[in-house]
């Protein structure tokens, strides 16, 4: 079955996108406004968490929780995202389909609910709610504290500061501490009213109908909303070769890669640049998974991922703070192997297998729906399923050659325990 | 009421004693998964037809699952993904799961599933080998906060009961682990009596049936009587009433944990106890409560404070965890608003809101094919099923919860907090 979205363009301003299936038993609406991730991240990163904590209609904390709670459980969420050199407030709602339920009238609620979340925050002066704002800004601050508490994702981006500090690649979803301590209710609320005159996208998927679904949003939400054009990514320099070694309290080291490819979603050989990826370490069959962890028992996890806005590659594996070495030079000697063009028909094949797998996958999972319309929505390049699947069935060794040999080793990044650990 | 999303859920058991349902749905993913009941808790059993009992080292359940993927032919694992397959596996305290999901080529995978977990095959150099990666686990997850509190908390609330010791080992235990260890649990565990496949997709559940059947034919299975496990019998009191640790992390967490401290249950008995306590968590410390409020806006916790209620047979337990900048206040005003929600009572408008806001979280969690083709399993091998749960929570009473404070007792009590390294 051919899953699409239906476009639309509403007369206050918000692009909607429903994707009408029968497929589920819940209705989820998933709301986006863009921003460049640039010096004001942390600004906006504050907003959504500000936003859910009360608005004019409930609130409090536990005003809205019982709100949700009368909507069947719809679970809310509130973040932001970062695309690219995009930065996204995301703000999710999830309810059971009515039809599910034998009830009417509860997606309608649940936009109602959104909308009031978004478009009327609690004030106070010329600003936002003070104790509100106070007290979301200090849990924003500690989420950046917190950061290294996950150190497999503190690794990764700490790799992505060191890889591009000079592009706004570098900077993390949440911002800086420095601005965020910088900022007070009111110039907060200044950003929100520019923030409120952005680009913003709903998309909804579920057994839905788009011309009432937009009656609703349009009488739920209210205007000022206008599209918005965003620069493409920068340009980069990698800094190949340089290595980065930062030592904490930890049991286990972590090593993370970092390449640059030439394509990227936007270009023709990006279903190669998948194969890529793929073949160095997006399977168990994977050239990573393969010579780090079953070879040489280096690794419990060892894989690499791929960022296809900005074109970023990071291969990552946790070792023995001991093993760094031998560890870095049989990921390279994979990197390696994939621009002299050896790659088997086997890792081909199984490739092409499991990333047409995953494709067709997205279908099945509402907010993987979501996410692959967003891509091609950030890069101005829709990508229909169809299509791609298509293409990868396609796609040549040569043209994974093409692309291994334009990528580009950068930074590669070590955290590892304090150096008297080592030699035990 | 949302019973009809449960209708198409097809059971049949198939000689030996395999147990295979079915839920037939329009995806283009096919899931399938099989389960063992035999998960890391069982580290102490007569084999059948044996008199002795046996003493495994901890952990050699999960070092089976790892080991299972290794086939005389090569790796299963590599070839799920070869075929375009996403296999995984996992290891819980009581059941072993191996699990693909596939878009094509769906009867080679699962053909492949049921082959590799009744195959094993192990030799000295690859059990050698798996010690360095499972060792890399378990390194993983003494770096990983929320792991290591939950564990933590377990050695502090269990005596004697194996739910203490961590899922994967410890070094030292797997490192006694040997293959004949290894047959001997396969053979004890993985036998069709005590296993159950499952397959949510768009399959004639008819086919997925004869293809168990088939397969099971060919093996040459006696019949397998009981698998006795020994569980040691748990005193009432925890272990520790208190411990605390320091590791690298941002800021101090506190865990505090409630033993259960009633009869074992099977069935709905168990699962309506579950649901009861995880109600009555939510009616006093869930998002909408007043407590809640109170310690989110005093600074003390924040989005990411959990609670939640593990039920199983043999052993149960609470857990309420989160990040906070002071632990000691933070486990006094839980312990004295438990206190005071107690005597207050839950109102019946908390539990009825409480009660759609759990039916309506089930409907969603249905659409995951994952999610309900591993809760079929688990809800299985409990002696209970999710129609049941739907049903539990369907008539749930403010009498049920209010039983349920009997757990909530501060007596039995342990908390674990970490601290941040100076």
């Amino acid at each position: 079955m051919q899953m699409e979205f239906q476009e639309g363009l509403l007369p206050n301003g918000i692009h909607l996108h429903t994707c009408a299936t029968d497929r589920f038993n819940t209705v989820l609406c998933k709301l986006y406004i863009h921003q460049p991730l640039g010096p004001k991240a942390g600004a906006t990163a504050l907003l959504p968490f500000l936003l859910r904590r009360g608005c004019r209609t409930y609130p409090t904390l536990r005003d809205v929780a019982r709100r949700l709670e009368e909507l069947y459980g719809a679970v809310f969420s509130a973040d932001v995202v970062k695309i690219g050199e995009r930065q996204l407030i995301e703000l999710g709602l999830s309810v059971p389909d009515e039809k599910v339920l034998g009830v009417s009238g509860l997606l309608d609620e649940a936009l109602q609910t959104l909308a009031e979340v978004v478009c009327r925050p609690l004030l106070e002066g010329e600003g936002f709610n003070r104790e509100y704002f106070r007290q979301e800004r200090e849990l924003l601050l500690r989420k950046i504290d917190g950061l290294i508490n996950d150190k497999p994702r503190y690794a990764m981006l700490r790799l992505f500061q060191e890889m591009c500090p000079d592009e706004p690649f570098g900077i993390h979803k949440y911002g800086s501490k420095e601005e965020i301590e910088g900022l007070t209710a009111v110039s907060l609320f200044e950003h929100y009213q520019e923030v409120r005159q952005g680009q913003c996208d709903l998309f909804i998927v579920g057994n839905v109908n788009h011309a009432q679904v937009a009656e609703a949003v349009q009488g739920a939400f209210e205007d000022g909303w206008r599209s918005q054009e965003f620069p493409p990514v920068s340009e980069g320099t990698p800094r190949g070769g340089v290595e980065v070694r930062e030592e904490q309290d930890v049991n286990q080291g972590i090593l993370a890669m970092g390449l640059r490819s030439r394509a990227t979603y936007r270009d023709e050989d990006y279903p190669a640049l998948l194969f890529y990826n793929g073949i160095l370490g997006g399977f168990p069959h994977s050239k990573l998974f393969i010579n780090v962890r079953e070879r040489a028992s280096l690794a419990y996890f060892a894989f690499s991922r791929l960022e296809p806005t900005k074109g970023v590659l990071a291969a990552s594996a946790g070792i023995d703070v001991k093993e760094y070495e031998r560890a870095r030079d049989i990921i390279k000697a994979q990197v390696d192997a994939l621009a002299a063009g050896d790659i088997s028909d086997e890792e081909m094949e199984g490739t092409r297998r499991g990333l047409i797998h995953r494709q067709r996958t997205v279908s099945d999972d509402p907010g993987g729906l979501v996410d692959s319309h967003l891509l091609g929505l950030i890069n101005n390049r829709i990508r229909p399923q169809t299509e791609l699947i298509d293409q990868l069935g396609q796609v040549t060794r040569e043209d994974v050659v093409r692309v291994a040999r334009e990528v580009q080793p950068d930074v590669t990044f070590f955290l590892c325990g304090p150096r008297e650990r080592e030699g035990n | 009421m949302p019973v009809a999303i449960f209708k198409d859920i097809y059971h049949q058991t198939v000689e030996p004693g395999m147990d295979v349902f079915v839920l037939p749905r329009k995806y283009n993913k096919k899931y399938a998964v099989v389960g063992v009941k035999y998960g890391s808790v069982d580290n102490e059993f007569i084999v059948p037809g044996e008199d002795e009992g046996v003493v495994v080292p901890a952990g050699i359940a999960h070092f089976l699952e790892h080991k299972m993927f290794d086939e005389e032919w090569g790796n299963a694992f590599e070839r799920f993904s070869q075929l375009g397959a996403s296999a995984n596996a996992y290891t819980s305290y009581t059941v072993t799961a191996y699990l693909f999901s596939a878009t094509e080529g769906f009867w080679e995978s699962f053909e492949l599933l049921l082959d590799f977990v009744q195959q094993p095959y192990f030799t000295p150099e690859s059990v050698a080998k798996e010690k360095g990666i499972i060792q890399q686990e378990l390194m993983m997850i003494e770096d990983d906060p929320d792991r290591k509190l939950f564990s933590s908390l377990l050695q502090g609330l269990f005596q004697r009961h194996p739910v203490r010791i961590e899922i994967g080992g410890t070094v030292d235990s797997i490192a006694k682990i040997t293959p004949e260890l290894l047959y001997d649990c396969h053979r004890t565990f993985y036998h069709p009596a005590n296993m159950a496949v499952c397959v949510v997709g768009d399959v004639d559940p008819d086919e997925v049936t004869r293809r168990v059947r088939e397969d099971l034919q060919g093996r040459d299975y006696e019949p397998q009587g009981e698998i006795r496990r020994i569980m040691p019998t748990e005193p009432a009191e925890v272990h520790r009433a208190r411990m605390e640790t320091k590791m690298l992390v941002s800021r101090p967490r506190l865990g505090i944990g409630f033993k259960e401290a009633g009869p074992p249950l099977k069935g709905k008995d168990l699962l309506r106890r579950e649901a009861a306590t995880n109600l009555l968590l939510q009616a006093v410390l869930g998002r909408s409560s007043p407590l809640y409020s109170e310690l989110y806006e005093a600074g003390l916790i924040d989005d990411q404070f959990g609670l939640r209620y593990y039920a199983s047979e043999h052993f149960g337990f609470t857990m309420i965890e989160g990040e906070t900048e002071d632990p000691d206040i933070l486990y006094q005003r839980i312990i004295e608003g438990l206190a005071k929600a107690r005597d207050e009572g839950v109102a019946l408008a908390d539990l009825e809101r409480l009660r759609k806001k759990s039916i309506g979280r089930l409907i969603n969690a249905f659409d995951s094919s994952d999610y309900v083709a591993n809760s079929l399993l688990s809800y299985h091998f409990e002696g209970t099923s999710l129609r049941d749960y739907l049903d539990v929570l369907q008539d749930l009473t403010l009498a049920d919860l209010e039983e349920r404070w009997r757990h909530l007792d501060p007596k039995a009590a342990a908390s674990t907090i970490i601290r941040p390294m100076d």
